[in-house]
């Protein structure tokens, strides 16, 4: 893929989780930090079809202009955390560790890191442990249903643009 | 098969159980008065005392000797906090009533006293929904 095609690509994918991102925020949520996470199939597909470097490119700027967009800044500490935290973690799974996960198993490993991350800074913003002890176990057990969805809806986006002639790739 | 269930779901599936563990045992090793308010006395900007508040305890008297025979009573309940008594010249901790809220503060500038009420990450929680 040359090196102008592979920008363009990874704009459109930027923009598409940053949409994702922005829609996902006007969902109302049953409870403080449990969202649907769906800007991270996008981080996903470019695992799949670039690699971790882009990966991680992707979630970064998605980061920063979403908390810019949404309009609250205090939100990027959070946003880039988990997703820098949870990226890393599903590039080395994605990577190293392919044969032994599905999507779903790699989407959902990435929404649990995704909260530790979160709430790793939200414990240092706030000067107490005990804000990660109690949202935890309600964030971990929204994170393993959330992340199958996400997994299994990224597996099919995935699948869908390998069949696809415009959309020529060389896996990262 | 992209999506066929493999074994390192399984492992994640784990880890995601022991998590909801640890968070869970976390909370309880927390103890019950480990997320209320508490009060909070300083002298000279030092912490001399401290107290937490809940719900059914015992009315506690603490008080502040401040040096050369002058001091400050504080009483806590689970309702208020207030200064019951002092011999500073002024007065004005006395006069300015009971405290009930977490970030109220009664102060007695001559003692240089300061008896505040502090709260856990609950109540002054104040997380962005969209942050999180």
């Amino acid at each position: 893929m040359n090196k102008v095609r592979k920008m363009v690509m990874l704009a459109l994918i930027t923009s598409q989780a940053l949409v994702l991102h922005l829609i996902e925020g006007l969902i109302p949520v049953v409870a403080p930090g449990i969202k649907l996470g769906l800007a991270n199939i996008m981080t996903l597909v470019t695992l799949a079809f670039f690699g971790f470097k882009e990966a991680l490119i992707v979630v970064i700027v998605r980061s920063v202009l979403g908390s810019l967009l949404s309009g609250s800044v205090t939100a990027m500490l959070y946003s880039l955390a988990g997703g820098i935290l949870s990226c890393l973690v599903m590039g080395w799974l994605y990577f190293k560790w392919r044969a032994y996960f599905s999507m779903m198993g790699i989407s959902t490993a990435g929404a649990i890191f995704h909260n530790i991350g979160q709430l790793l800074v939200a414990s240092w913003v706030f000067g107490t442990i005990g804000i990660l002890f109690t949202y935890l176990p309600v964030l971990t057990i929204a994170a393993v249903g959330t992340g199958f969805f996400v997994g299994l809806a990224s597996g099919y986006i995935i699948k869908y643009l390998e069949q696809q002639k415009w959309f020529r790739w060389e896996r990262g | 098969m992209r999506f066929k269930v493999k074994i390192g779901d399984l492992l994640v599936y784990l880890l995601a159980a022991v998590l909801v563990a640890v968070g869970l045992m976390g909370m309880y090793a927390m103890g019950a008065h480990g997320t209320g308010k508490s009060v909070v006395v300083e002298l000279d900007g030092k912490e001399v005392y401290s107290c937490h508040i809940y719900e059914g305890m015992a009315p506690v008297e603490f008080r502040v000797d401040a040096g050369n025979g002058r001091y400050n009573v504080v009483l806590v309940t689970y309702e208020e906090v207030k200064i019951k008594e002092a011999n500073c010249p002024d007065q004005v901790c006395v006069k300015s009533g009971a405290i009930r809220h977490v970030g109220q503060a009664i102060v007695c500038l001559p003692h240089r006293v300061v008896v505040k009420i502090k709260g856990s990450y609950e109540d002054t929680n104040d997380v962005d929904d969209i942050a999180f």
